[in-house]
């Protein structure tokens, strides 16, 4: 014993160092995969543009329904740079305004009340101007610089306020206010004058509009506002399709309700062109955009897109400047299905470019004869066999010499997919439908059981013809003898070399390690998609579940895996059975059939089937289907009322309520936790280094229940068995700030919690040092143990039965035997917004915490081994603490580099992490997914000990054999030589 | 500069209850390059944050910070390439006065408070983020100093080398030597060196004297392994 001290010594240093498992720098970007999304894009915001003057390729930028600011390039589909313009926090239904100056090398964006400016090619930030109202309107100045100076119109109170802020700097140059409580549209710049468009309501109903003029460089108002008669046919700012501030001409286009006619108005001006609106071939235009060129320089042509049930047409218009008048100079023809059109300009010159579901067809705004057209092959269109409609489409022309054209678009289709198009070739598809994933599971790959059917058939026939039937099957194997020994040589060397890629599989099948699954995905727009986890997240299939109205959301509560289907549980007791590898759908129910459902939870019955009990809003269990459940199942329940109850199943149709659960008076209940349903426990106690053992307190019915305080900061956090309802330890954080995330989990026997706490005059003489407050974000980390001494079962020791309703009283003496629990507090950098534990197969493997830090954009996975509360305190450890493993407390815990599972990825918005196991005990899966990105990867706690990793090189290793094996045979003379004169001499 | 201060006096004459605002400048020190444009500095206060993302010019500002925002905050830089220090700062009093100083996890002071005027504050960086583990590549050197290698090395100088240095020594300490060796238990070369493998079983049982067990002994060490063959023929 006296020797192993030393001994252990290092392999105490080797421990440590495999605690932080780290990240290889040659499996990073293989073994994770991202998608980094935008959202939807939207048709006003998104864009085909220089990030500056000097630069000859343009990025496409878009700010999408998530409020995302993002550059796309658009040779490959990657991100360039994203800024999240709103919190999550911040609600989503405005929707933000994107300016791109020409020549420029900024963006301006402005949501709610923030302007923000960006650096075009990089998107960091040039500067923000913060207004009390919220900004209705922006717009370059007209200037002959390449920087140009911000005009905003805001909406503060009642008043109407036009700024105009510095390039550059974002100062404010002067400012006008209009106090006349009309309902401020939007701003005009055009050349001196800067034209503040207003709704005024007219005595009866409707609007006119109101034209204001401004002098761009003092803000003073000059002359009169014109008004336009417009009130018969504006009835909201919808009925304004509109407002031309950039080409050459100002122009404001509004229609009336019913969609008959067309008003047209050059803005300073107040005579109005009116168009009867066609109906072209008996189809009536249902929507009607506006397409018109951004660039100020080109020429003032625009192009009137109507858009009927199931098909579309257009009309360019031209403006005759001199005569303030818009003719319509030729029609393009009507085409079945919904297509979208585009402008362009490239110099005076204007382009339209219409895209179908066949084809692109390319028109010059000044003749109607088609400059070129390509037949987009069916394969794009996201992958769809069926051609679909295209929401709306950005597209960028450039015309070379000898008339021939470039065309790049970028389409948005109804699935949400955003697909590039070059000259009619599909480019690449971002998969942005998929973005908003409210839940999401691992699907295990089924085994492939054809050997195993042929084997079985031929062990029941008699031995004649089972000889037969095998022969046969050799046979039939022969035919990929030639497939497979064409590719031997290949792999071999591959595997020699260290060629993974060559090696890889791509094929839908289970692997030997595991590794290969399928991850179910649910988004908040209806959609349901399927990802190969064991192949770069690719999407396997990606299909619209449920239809939704456009403000409506899919609140998706669970994925349940059965064998081969999948059960998809939204609110209101909707529920859809799908099959994981097509994704066809087999069973679909609409929710809100009964008021006041929630949802179902399946049950096992007596006899092992599955029962669906129905749940409802305040927490009580609807009406039971005719079950045995047999000695009775516990259904643990959160009501609204901020009450956890726990209803008793047994026979009959009426559930009991066994126990309530209520947090103390001014908290409620936040979040209600389960130990994973898939928790394996491999040592029910805890081997100590001088061989005793602490026996952990494993109650599979074990809640972890936080409960924060409604109007002080304050958080408390209870231990409770699911069975009896019995609080078996509770713990309070006065000063836990209850606006930052409030994040918790529970594992095998422990919990851990984060939260941000300053500490109150509660606690003031116990967490102040020299008068200060002691502040941060906290991690703390609990295990439950049977027992304070080692080697003792605490009243369970002696008593022969264990009650699951009175676990905390033993059977005679009304002891309580309530676990001992150990806790240790960190102090952690930043907020952690999301925590889960890793699961392997056997739970042999150390697990890992894996926590969300939101600050960092990181998926960070922190060994439990670094957590462990009994870490030695204020001393160093000693020899049996070592040998344990145990190092001395640190309260300070960073967020290591290597730690971060993400690596330099920028995965933002992540709320959700699963796990599942893999077939080796050292690695777990992991998916991370939330409001807009999904992450994915491997983790292994303590290091990837039962697979051969990148480093291992079987080259190496053959030439290490042949080196000793050379080295062998030209040493064997000498030594047999040696052994000869030895005998002989001796 | 004179436009903003113009639109300080204007709003303060547009809202009169409205306080006088600051602005706070945080720069990163020069030698540090363009950071990725998710970093953000961050204000944490109980139930509020303050966020400013990184600006063009390398710098962090906070616009409009007014009495109202009085308070000892938390000042952070998430940043993926680089560990920045962590401060403390107050905003307090009119005007309103912003103190910066160097805090421990915790929030505990532990530099001078500093008030930072309108040329900011320049943060200082700790160390650059490292996120990949290097793997132990394949290295000559490193084998050669596995101790196991180590020992066969020296194993092999032992077998080599002894033979030379005996042919170069003086015959007489060669003589001497080599009857060292052959006393010494160790010694023998391909011979058998264990005296009890020697160790006449049958002379034992038949009443041996020690003196003459011992001149086996010594004969069977001499004679290598015909000897045990000699000494039953002997017994």
């Amino acid at each position: 014993m006296r020797l192993s001290v030393p001994i252990l010594l290092p392999s105490v240093a080797v421990l440590f160092a495999s605690i932080g498992h780290a990240i290889f720098a040659d499996e990073a970007y293989q073994t994770d995969y991202h998608l980094p999304l935008l959202g939807l894009p939207q048709a006003h915001t998104t864009l085909f543009h220089r990030p500056s003057a000097a630069s000859k390729a343009s990025l496409l930028y878009t700010l999408s329904d998530r409020l995302v600011l993002g550059a796309v390039n658009p040779k490959d589909g990657a991100v360039v740079w994203r800024q999240q313009l709103a919190n999550q926090a911040e609600n989503h239904t405005a929707s933000g305004l994107l300016k791109a100056p020409e020549r420029g090398n900024t963006l301006i964006s402005a949501f709610n009340g923030k302007i923000q400016t960006w650096d075009a090619t990089d998107g960091r930030l040039v500067w923000e101007w913060q207004s009390r109202g919220r900004i209705r309107s922006i717009e370059t100045a007209a200037s002959s610089e390449d920087e140009k100076d911000i005009l905003a119109l805001s909406h503060e109170g009642a008043d109407a306020i036009i700024r105009r802020l510095a390039a550059g700097t974002g100062y404010l140059l002067w400012e006008y206010v209009n106090a006349s409580g009309d309902t401020p549209y939007s701003l005009v710049s055009y050349k001196d004058s800067v034209f503040y468009l207003s709704l005024h309501s007219a005595l009866l109903k409707g609007f006119k509009i109101k034209v204001t003029e401004l002098d761009a460089s003092t803000g003073k108002q000059i002359g009169q506002p014109t008004v336009l008669n417009s009130d018969s046919e504006v009835t909201s700012e919808d009925s304004i399709l509109h407002v031309g501030a950039n080409s050459d001409v100002p122009i404001i286009i509004w229609t009336d309700k019913g969609l008959k006619t067309l008003k047209i108005n050059i803005i300073g001006t107040k005579q109005i062109t009116t168009v009867n609106i066609p109906s072209s071939q008996g189809d009536l235009a249902e929507e009607i955009v506006v397409h018109a060129s951004r660039s100020s320089t080109a020429l003032p042509h625009f192009l009137i897109h109507y858009k009927a049930a199931n098909s579309h047409w257009g009309e360019v218009y031209h403006i005759d400047a001199a005569k303030s008048t818009a003719k319509k100079a030729f029609d393009l023809p009507l085409l079945g299905g919904k297509g979208a059109f585009s402008a362009s300009s490239q110099g005076p010159d204007v382009f339209f470019t219409r895209h179908t579901a066949f084809e692109n067809i390319l028109v010059s705004s000044a003749a109607p004869n088609v400059l070129n057209s390509w037949n987009v092959r069916p394969k794009s269109h996201g992958g769809m066999l069926d051609p679909q409609d295209i929401t709306h489409a950005a597209s960028e022309v450039i015309a070379r010499a000898g008339s021939t054209y470039a065309v790049r678009s970028a389409l948005a289709l109804p699935s949400g997919d955003w697909e590039l198009i070059r000259n009619g070739n599909p480019s690449w598809v971002r998969p942005e439908g998929l973005a908003g994933m409210t839940a999401a599971a691992f699907v295990g790959i089924a085994k492939q059981e054809d050997l195993a059917e042929e084997l079985a058939a031929e062990s029941m026939r008699n031995p004649l013809a089972a000889y037969l039937h095998r022969v046969t099957r050799h046979v039939r194997d022969l035919q990929y003898l030639p497939d497979w020994s064409g590719a031997l040589p290949k792999r071999l060397l591959g595997s020699l070399i260290g060629d993974k890629a060559s090696t890889y599989d791509q094929s839908l099948r289970r692997d030997g390690f595991g590794f290969h699954k399928i991850v179910l995905i649910a988004t908040d727009r209806g959609r349901l998609a399927a990802l190969d986890a064991g192949n770069q997240g690719k999407v396997i299939w990606n299909i619209q579940a449920v239809s939704l109205k456009a403000e409506e959301t899919w609140d998706v509560l669970d994925i349940e895996v059965e064998e081969g289907t999948a059960l998809i549980r939204a609110k209101g007791g909707e529920f859809l059975r799908v099959v994981v590898n097509t994704g066809t759908i087999l069973q679909y129910q609409p929710g809100a059939m009964i008021k006041s459902l929630k949802t179902f939870v399946s049950v096992l019955d007596s006899s092992g089937k599955k029962v669906l009990i129905p749940v409802n809003d305040n927490g009580c269990l609807g009406d039971l289907p005719k079950a045995d459940f047999g000695h009775g199942t516990i259904v643990v329940t959160e009501g609204e009322d901020s009450v956890v109850r726990g209803w008793g199943l047994t026979k009959g149709t009426n559930p009991k309520l066994i126990w309530r659960f209520m947090p103390a008076s001014g908290e409620r209940v936040e979040s209600v936790n389960v130990r994973p349903s898939y928790d394996p426990v491999a040592s029910i106690g805890k081997a100590l280094g001088d061989r005793n053992v602490l026996y952990k307190y494993l109650n599979p019915n074990l809640l972890l229940i936080t409960a924060i305080g409604v109007e002080i900061s304050a958080a408390t956090f209870y231990i409770l068995d699911g069975t009896s309802g019995s609080v078996i330890y509770s713990v309070t954080h006065p000063g836990g700030d209850t606006r930052q995330p409030i994040v918790s989990t529970m594992s095998e026997n422990w919990f851990a919690y984060s939260l941000y706490s300053e500490s109150t005059a509660v606690t003031q003489d116990v967490t102040q040092i020299d008068g200060q407050k002691l502040k941060g974000y906290q991690l703390v980390v609990s295990e439950l143990y049977e027992s304070l001494y080692p080697n003792d079962r605490g009243s369970l020791g002696s008593s022969t039965n264990f009650s699951t309703v009175y676990p905390t009283a033993a059977d005679e003496d009304d002891s309580l035997a309530s676990p001992h629990v150990i806790s240790q507090t960190y102090l952690i950098p930043g907020p952690i917004s999301s925590m889960s534990v890793t699961s392997t197969l056997q739970g042999i493997t150390t697990r890992s915490l894996l926590c969300v830090v939101p600050d960092l954009h990181a998926l960070i996975s922190i060994s439990k081994a670094f957590l462990d509360p009994r870490r030695p305190v204020g001393r160093d450890p000693s020899a049996s603490e070592m040998e344990e493993g145990l190092f001395r407390y640190s309260p300070l815990l960073g967020f290591e580099p290597k730690w971060i599972l993400s690596h330099k990825r920028d995965v933002i918005s992540i709320s959700n992490v699963i796990t599942s196991p893999s077939l080796l005990e050292s690695t777990s899966l992991v998916f991370a997914f939330g409001n807009l990105d999904l992450f994915g990867s491997r983790v292994s706690p303590i290091g990837a000990f039962d697979i051969l990793g990148n480093g291992f090189s079987k080259l190496q290793l053959v030439l290490t054999v042949v080196a000793l094996g050379v080295g062998t045979t030209l040493v064997t003379p000498f030594v047999r030589r040696k052994q000869i004169d030895g005998t002989w001499k001796a | 500069m004179n436009s903003f201060l113009s639109l300080l006096a204007l709003l303060s004459i547009l809202f009169p209850t409205l306080l006088t605002a600051t602005s706070l400048t945080l720069r990163i020190p020069p030698h540090i390059p363009a950071l990725p444009p998710s970093t953000t500095a961050i204000l944490t206060i109980t139930g509020r944050t303050l966020r400013a993302p990184i600006t063009r010019s390398n710098s962090f500002i906070f616009n409009n910070i007014t009495s109202a925002d009085a308070g000892e905050y938390l000042l952070d830089i998430a940043c993926k390439d680089y560990d920045f220090m962590s401060y403390g700062l107050d905003v307090k009093g009119e005007g309103p006065v912003v103190e910066l100083y160097r805090v421990g996890r915790g929030g505990i002071q532990q530099g001078e408070k500093m008030r930072v005027g309108k040329e900011g504050f320049e943060l200082r960086v700790v160390r650059a983020r490292e996120y990949y583990e290097a793997r132990s590549g394949f290295s000559p050197m490193d084998l050669l100093k596995n101790p196991m290698i180590l020992i066969a090395i020296v194993g092999l100088a032992f077998v080599f080398g002894m033979p030379y240095l005996l042919d170069n020594m003086d015959p007489e300490m060669k003589a001497e030597f080599e009857e060292q060796q052959k006393k010494s238990i160790l010694s023998g070369g391909a011979g058998t060196t264990n005296p009890l493998q020697n160790f006449d079983m049958a002379a034992w049982m038949a009443g041996k004297t020690a003196g003459s067990a011992e001149q086996s002994q010594d004969e069977g060490s001499a004679t290598g392994s015909g000897s045990g063959v000699k000494a039953r023929r002997r017994g």
